[in-house]
């Protein structure tokens, strides 16, 4: 009868949780890093996420989870190419994603920090501009409707995205820099 | 990385995030990022800013608590339960099984974004969302969630909403209106009045009545349907294909308007636009309920909305039921339209363009509440001043850097942040000026960009004031307001925070884009 290796600090499954729950967001930037089309990252997450459950008894009790992590999203994203070859919105050169893997995971801490920053320079937005972002984003609202509820241009919406996305990039990257200048 | 070359990425990511960016905007992205290491980091930190964005913007104000609830644990817990399952299966069935389709599915099933529904937002954006609301109710078992429409019967039976779809098309009903979503393509209605626009992303939109299908292919029109099931259409610009039983489409092009009445269809002289309400006509009426709410409260001692009075023109009618303060009387500047076409403003063009009124009385707290459009912010311009500058006086000013200067006398005088006010917009400043509790707050738009304590033995006076203006007889630089000004309130007491938000709220249900030449 097969079980799941015991590792030491506790039982495989409680291993496995615990380091997904320290590593799963920034697995889930990583994917996001490498996939400009958000459905495609969220599947390659998801196929990721099956793969890593499938193969966890595999890992070294003492090997890094998040390096291990990321090597599968690779693989992933790759295999995502090749099923779909160019389609629209999809890097399709293999150099260019594993140089984008290799910086984005030498980056990682600072991307931690980056988006530790984030909550304080959205404060710093007005609050409209902030409904932009989260209708956007968060809830994936296309500009043109963001325009029509809002009753404001489709080109509005757009600069209003764009300016405001590269003020939070600004106001990021001084935070980091000068910790106390985003409070 | 040069600069150029960084303005070239930035604009090829804005143009592929949000924009109409297609293959060829990629793979220019992908040549930049292949061969220049430092475009690569500024693109991993863009896109890093786009993930955290989409996990959830805090829309909050500053104040209010923040809104981050803990996803990362809630799928942490419903991984181990996954894995959980998944080692039972192991267990009970053999490796085999852990290899087959099922138990590997279900554990995707469960991981997987879809399942995971972890935040109000975490699922697909609803079909249709209320974008204006004028004193709606919905019959209790008849209603949207929240403002979230999607599909099922709907039974309006007060006031007036609009609708947005997912696909950009709006509908404007009035009430009493029974109908039913379909699908963001597809909507019936049983009884009403609605008036649809339906922009290019729209096209094939169709509302079904009892007589027929009006299938729209890219425009404005207004159907009511009465009591008896008759159906009027009047097509106001574009055209549309109706679909009738047993008959071949038949086009129904701009400028007709018929009724259909027991299968005979009877034309009308043309479209009559005004029989169904605009989403700016649903958030002027709103506005004005407000309004109304606002010239009744007891503490309002002045309140100016700045209609057009053939009668007087020139003059200010007070409508503040319960102050001293006479009306006002425009020198110069005159009656425009406001946020509305349909509401009144008053327009500041030259330096002596003002408005004059008297506020008589002593104030131990304020508020001022105005609705002001600027034209330009190339000088400092004067919103509402007293005429002098008496001790306990109160300015109010606009900046060229987009500060307000706000200042009473022997207490204070302090700059908001700069661009803390735009030209071209419309914008809601108040001035909540609290002597007894020593405070005084500013807002723009209901948020707050100046708050300072202070401190005063007198009690405040206004007396003689000018609005748009102060003193251009005196020698000094012109102070001029340059722009339109659409509502003023003067209340004797001090608002909360929510009160003024509240006013920007009621006032907002304008169409912002007929500005947008301005603001472009």
């Amino acid at each position: 009868m097969a079980e799941l290796p015991r590792l030491a600090g506790g039982t495989g499954t409680e291993k496995l949780v615990s380091q997904f729950l320290a590593h799963e967001k920034p697995i889930r930037r990583f994917v996001r890093t490498l996939v400009f089309n958000k459905d495609d990252a969220d599947e390659v997450f998801q196929a990721a996420t099956v793969t890593m459950l499938e193969k966890f008894d595999t890992l070294d009790a003492e090997a890094d989870f998040g390096r291990w992590a990321r090597r599968i999203v690779v693989f992933k994203v790759l295999e995502l190419i090749q099923k779909r070859k160019r389609d629209r919105l999809r890097f399709g050169s293999e150099a260019t994603l594993q140089a984008l893997a290799r910086d984005a995971g030498e980056m990682s801490d600072s991307l931690a920090a980056r988006s530790l920053a984030l909550e304080k320079c959205l404060r710093q937005l007005l609050p409209q501009n902030r409904k932009i972002l989260a209708d956007r984003y968060e809830r994936g609202e296309s500009v043109e409707v963001i325009a029509a509820t809002m009753r404001r241009t489709v080109r509005g919406i757009y600069q209003a995205l764009a300016r405001s996305r590269k003020a939070l990039h600004d106001c990021i990257t001084q935070s980091i820099d000068k910790p106390e200048a985003a409070s | 990385m040069n600069t150029r070359s960084q303005r070239e990425l930035q604009n090829l990511l804005d143009v592929l995030l949000d924009g109409p960016g297609g293959d060829e905007e990629m793979l220019r992205l992908e040549a930049a990022l292949g061969s220049d290491a430092d475009a690569r980091r500024h693109y991993i930190e863009h896109m890093t800013l786009v993930f955290d964005l989409e996990q959830e913007v805090d829309t909050s104000s500053p104040g209010e608590p923040a809104k981050r609830p803990e996803k990362l644990v809630l799928r942490a817990i419903l991984l181990a339960l996954a894995v959980s399952v998944l080692a039972a299966l192991t267990v009970s069935a053999g490796l085999l099984v852990l290899k087959n389709e099922p138990p590997v599915a279900a554990v995707a099933a469960v991981v997987g974004n879809q399942a995971v529904d972890d935040s109000p937002h975490a699922a697909m954006p609803p079909l249709a969302r209320l974008a204006e609301v004028d004193r709606a109710r919905f019959s209790d078992e008849a209603g949207p969630v929240d403002d979230h429409l999607n599909v099922g019967a709907y039974r309006l039976a007060e006031g007036a909403i609009s609708l947005v779809f997912r696909n950009g098309v709006e509908l404007d009903l009035e009430s009493p209106a029974d109908f039913e979503i379909l699908s963001e393509l597809k909507v019936v209605l049983h009884r009403g009045r609605v008036r649809a626009y339906v922009p290019d992303s729209g096209k094939g939109f169709t509302v079904v009545v009892p007589e027929m299908e009006i299938e729209d292919l890219g425009t404005e029109f207004g159907v009511f349907v009465g009591e008896d099931r008759a159906t009027e259409l009047h097509v106001f610009s574009g055209e549309v294909k109706l679909h009738r039983d047993g008959r071949a489409p038949e086009s129904f092009e701009e400028g007709l308007a018929a009724v259909w009445r027991d299968g005979v269809r009877h034309d009308l002289q043309q479209p009559d636009d005004s029989a169904f309400l605009t989403r700016s006509a649903i958030g002027y009426r709103r506005w004005l309920s407000f309004s109304r709410r606002l010239r009744a409260d007891p503490s309002n001692v002045l309140y100016f909305d700045f209609e057009r009075d053939p009668a007087a023109p020139n003059r200010l009618k007070n409508l503040g039921g319960a102050g001293p303060a006479a009306d006002g009387v425009a020198r110069g500047a005159f009656r425009v339209s406001g946020r509305w076409a349909e509401k009144g403003a008053l327009l500041f063009e030259r330096d002596d363009d003002i408005a004059e009124m008297t506020v008589p009385g002593e104030f131990d707290a304020f508020t001022l509440s105005t609705w002001v459009l600027a034209t330009r912010l190339d000088a400092i311009q004067a919103i509402c001043n007293t005429r002098g500058w008496e001790p306990a006086a109160h300015h109010w000013h606009l900046r060229r850097d987009g500060s307000l200067q706000c200042s009473v006398r022997d207490g204070y005088s302090l700059r908001s942040p700069e661009g803390s006010a735009s030209a071209g917009v419309w914008m809601q400043l108040a001035a909540v000026v609290d002597r007894t509790a020593g405070t005084a707050n500013y807002y723009v738009n209901g948020v707050n960009v100046l708050s300072c304590e202070w401190l005063s033995d007198s009690p405040m006076r206004f007396g003689p004031c000018f609005l748009g203006g102060w003193d251009a007889s005196r020698t000094r630089p012109p102070r001029g307001f340059r722009g339109r000004i659409d509502e003023l309130a003067l209340f004797n007491r001090a608002f909360s925070a929510r009160e003024i938000a509240e006013i920007h709220e009621a006032g907002s249900g304008f169409d912002s884009s007929a500005f947008v030449a301005a603001r472009e």
